[in-house]
């Protein structure tokens, strides 16, 4: 069954401009086959940089934080 | 006087028979007892000289006793230094391997040790790096360098969709 | 010199491992936390969750998603996630419940997450084994036809145990029960056995001591324990008997024999029914959720025995339980009595009135019998049941008639002799020639003029002199694991020699 409408919560570390909601918009619209999207902004400066998108509980992250928790985790499981 | 003569005459012979007859008698039996006292005397000499002969062996054989009794002892006493010195050398000889069990032990326990100091210092060392980085990046992340950041990074996502 | 070595092996291998890392942004399944207490998390979110899934709930803590429900999973923490709160985002990690194992995991002691708990480094992860499992089917076992021998005459004899069976050790508090299983591990030193000890709910002083002796008596180079002591989490103690298993499980892969205890699982379905009671899980009989019976049920099938094709190995399990009041139809000991092959009943009247192990003959069983016992034991030990049985019997009218003929005061001058010769220490094992040996001269009625107080001696003294004066009686016993009839002459004669040498035990009677 298709879902019509689809919502995302687009966190970033400072607001977004309107080409950039754009972009996020067009391409779920296109990836998930849905006929609208709603997009929520949050934003949170701790995130220092990049976005995060969570689409229907998954979850898209592109922030420095993120990014930063990543190579941590990776690099002390290594060692 | 005549009578008299006669008379010790008599006696005389009388006396003289009577000694003869005596002596005859008793010689022999007096003799004999004699002969058997004499007897006895050198059979109580010849015991006297066994019982010295048979002490002077038992002298003989209890000096012998002695002798060997003392070297027994001191074979026993020899045999009980020797196994006291052999057990004293296996203690030493397996407390020098104890010694050296704990040394290896103790040696294993240092390069364990030191493996887990490394990898301490490896992780501060890492933990260090990303705080700093952190701290950088959020200080040298300008509004523009911030919205390109965001372009970039949305242009990953969406080809992660 | 080695200084010299490590500032460059250190850098070099830090780059090397930075420039491994990768940063490409993935998907990643996120939930939301709406409540937290307890131990308990609800989140919200969190779509294509498994079941029995480790979720990560930040901060290197991480939780198992036991209830799914429609709009939400029911997470139960394992640890301490002090920095949960409403709204924080917890993550999938995609892999279920396993915990890492490796052969340098025996002489350690681990948590029920495989973490070192005993102070030295951390254990490198050879091979991950799920902690849930199906058992193995049917194709793949073997019937139990090796003996397991735990070193205690009473147990050997006429209870015994074999590898790849369930025995259930069951009594009061107090009365024995740790040291039966200690004992058992004890004396498998020589005989290949791995160990596993899993102690659920117990004091971590009681654990430190069983430690402090294990490695006293050199068992913990073949031993693991699992530790979840009374201080830690319900959810660490309902895992600990699963990790246990996954890592007895580890051994029986490569073929070996491994014996593993759980203590006690009473207190483990107790964590149980907190975990299900904060779940708001429907409960059952004695507010248990209605799946305690598979929650041990499933537990005790994965110790089995396995045939040559799947490697040959085998795991022992020997569970405790312990009842309140000598109470064994209440609802835990029932279910695992009905499950297990056998139980050992320890008896507080028999430990209180000086019958150490307290082991109740008549109610103990075994399932397995004497398939798992060796020829030589057999030979011994076929009649002392039934002599006991008897003794049993006529016991109680002893105490109330004084005038008895002179054929049951044989039978209860035999019982008590062979009853006493039962008693042992719980830190002196016996191999099973001692035992043969010990055993054959008290039923053959050698002991019936050793007075009562005087058994222990007599046993020990009597063991020394069979080592020092007939060794190859012993030899043969073991060798041929059966009395031939010319050891059995040798042994008599010995016997005989024995008790003629020690008048002090075994006084003699003037005709």
């Amino acid at each position: 069954m298709k879902t019509t409408t689809i919502t995302v919560i687009a966190t970033s570390a400072l607001e977004l401009t309107k080409v950039q909601v754009e972009t996020i918009s067009t391409a779920v619209k296109k990836k998930y086959d849905v006929s609208s999207v709603t997009i929520e902004k949050v934003v949170n400066p701790a995130l220092i940089g990049g976005i995060k998108l969570t689409i229907n509980s998954v979850e898209f992250d592109g922030t420095v934080q993120g990014k930063l928790a990543k190579i941590r985790s990776q690099l002390l499981n290594q060692l | 006087m005549d009578i008299q003569l006669t008379q010790i005459l008599f006696q005389i012979i009388n006396f003289s028979v009577v000694v003869g007859a005596v002596g005859f008698l008793l010689f022999k039996p007096v003799l004999k007892i004699f002969d058997e006292r004499a007897k006895r005397i050198a059979e109580g000499e010849k015991a006297a000289t066994k019982a010295q002969t048979a002490y002077a062996e038992i002298e003989k054989n209890r000096k012998l006793t002695e002798a060997s009794l003392k070297k027994e002892r001191s074979e026993i006493v020899k045999a009980a230094q020797a196994e006291a010195l052999e057990r004293k050398e296996a203690i030493i000889a397996d407390a020098k391997v104890k010694a050296k069990a704990l040394t290896t032990e103790l040696q294993a326990q240092w390069e364990t040790e030191k493996i887990a100091l490394f990898k301490k210092s490896q992780t501060d060392m890492a933990e260090a790096v990303l705080s700093i980085s952190e701290k950088v990046i959020a200080s040298t992340l300008d509004k523009k360098n911030a919205q390109k950041l965001i372009d970039t990074e949305l242009k990953e996502i969406i080809k992660a969709l | 010199m080695k200084k010299q070595q490590t500032p460059p092996a250190f850098t070099h291998s830090l780059a090397n491992l930075v420039n491994k890392i990768d940063t490409t942004v993935h998907s990643e399944a996120v939930g939301t936390v709406m409540s937290f207490g307890d131990g308990v998390v609800k989140v919200k979110g969190l779509d294509d969750v498994q079941s029995g899934e480790l979720i990560d709930l930040g901060k290197e803590q991480f939780g198992l998603a036991l209830n799914l429900e429609k709009d939400s999973t029911g997470i139960v923490v394992l640890g301490d996630a002090g920095h949960l709160s409403a709204g924080t985002t917890v993550k999938r990690t995609g892999r279920i419940l396993s915990i890492g194992a490796a052969d340098s995991i025996l002489g350690r002691v681990v948590d029920a997450l495989g973490q070192a708990v005993d102070g030295k480094e951390e254990i490198h992860v050879d091979k991950y084994m799920l902690m849930e499992k199906k058992a193995p089917g049917i194709m793949p076992r073997k019937s139990v036809s090796v003996p397991m021998q735990t070193g205690i005459k009473a147990i050997d004899a006429m209870i015994p145990i074999g590898r790849g069976q369930r025995e259930l050790i069951i009594g009061d508090r107090s009365t024995g029960k740790t040291a039966v299983a200690l004992g058992t591990i004890l004396n498998q030193a020589d005989q290949d056995v791995i160990c596993v000890y899993v102690c659920i709910g117990q004091k971590a002083s009681s654990l430190a001591q069983t430690i402090q002796v294990l490695e006293d008596r050199g068992a913990m180079s073949y031993t693991t324990i699992v530790a979840a002591t009374a201080s830690s989490t319900a959810a660490e103690q309902f895992l600990a008997p699963y990790a246990g298993q996954s890592i007895a499980e580890y051994f029986l892969e490569k073929g070996k024999d491994v014996l593993i205890i759980f203590d006690d699982l009473t207190k483990h379905a107790q964590a149980y029914r907190e975990i299900s009671l904060l779940l708001r899980r429907p409960s059952g009989r004695e507010a248990y959720p209605g799946d305690v019976f598979y929650l041990h049920s499933r537990l005790l099938e994965r110790a089995c025995r396995l045939n040559d094709e799947n490697g040959g190995g085998s795991v022992t399990a020997l569970p405790i339980i312990e009842t309140q009041a000598n109470d064994v139809s209440a609802y835990i000991p029932t279910n695992v009595i009905s499950i297990t092959d056998g139980q050992i009943y320890l008896e507080a009247d028999l430990f209180n009135s000086g019958m150490k192990p307290a082991i109740n003959v008549g109610l103990s069983v075994s399932r397995v019998g004497s398939a798992a016992q060796r020829k030589a034991m057999k030979q011994v030990a076929g009649t002392m049941k039934l002599d006991l049985a008897q003794f049993r019997e006529l016991q109680a009218f002893a105490q109330f008639s004084s005038d008895l003929d002179d054929k049951t005061k044989a039978i209860l001058d035999r019982g008590e002799h062979v009853n006493a010769i039962l008693k042992q220490g719980w830190d002196a094992p016996l191999k099973m020639e001692e035992q043969v040996i010990v055993i054959y001269a008290a039923v053959k009625g050698y002991l019936d003029g050793v007075a009562i107080e005087n058994m222990q001696k007599w046993e020990s003294e009597y063991v020394t002199f069979m080592y020092s004066s007939y060794p190859q009686i012993l030899e043969s016993i073991a060798k041929e694991q059966k009395i031939i009839e010319s050891t059995e002459e040798e042994l008599q004669s010995a016997i005989k020699a024995f008790n003629d040498t020690h008048p002090d035990l075994v006084p003699v009677v003037e005709e």
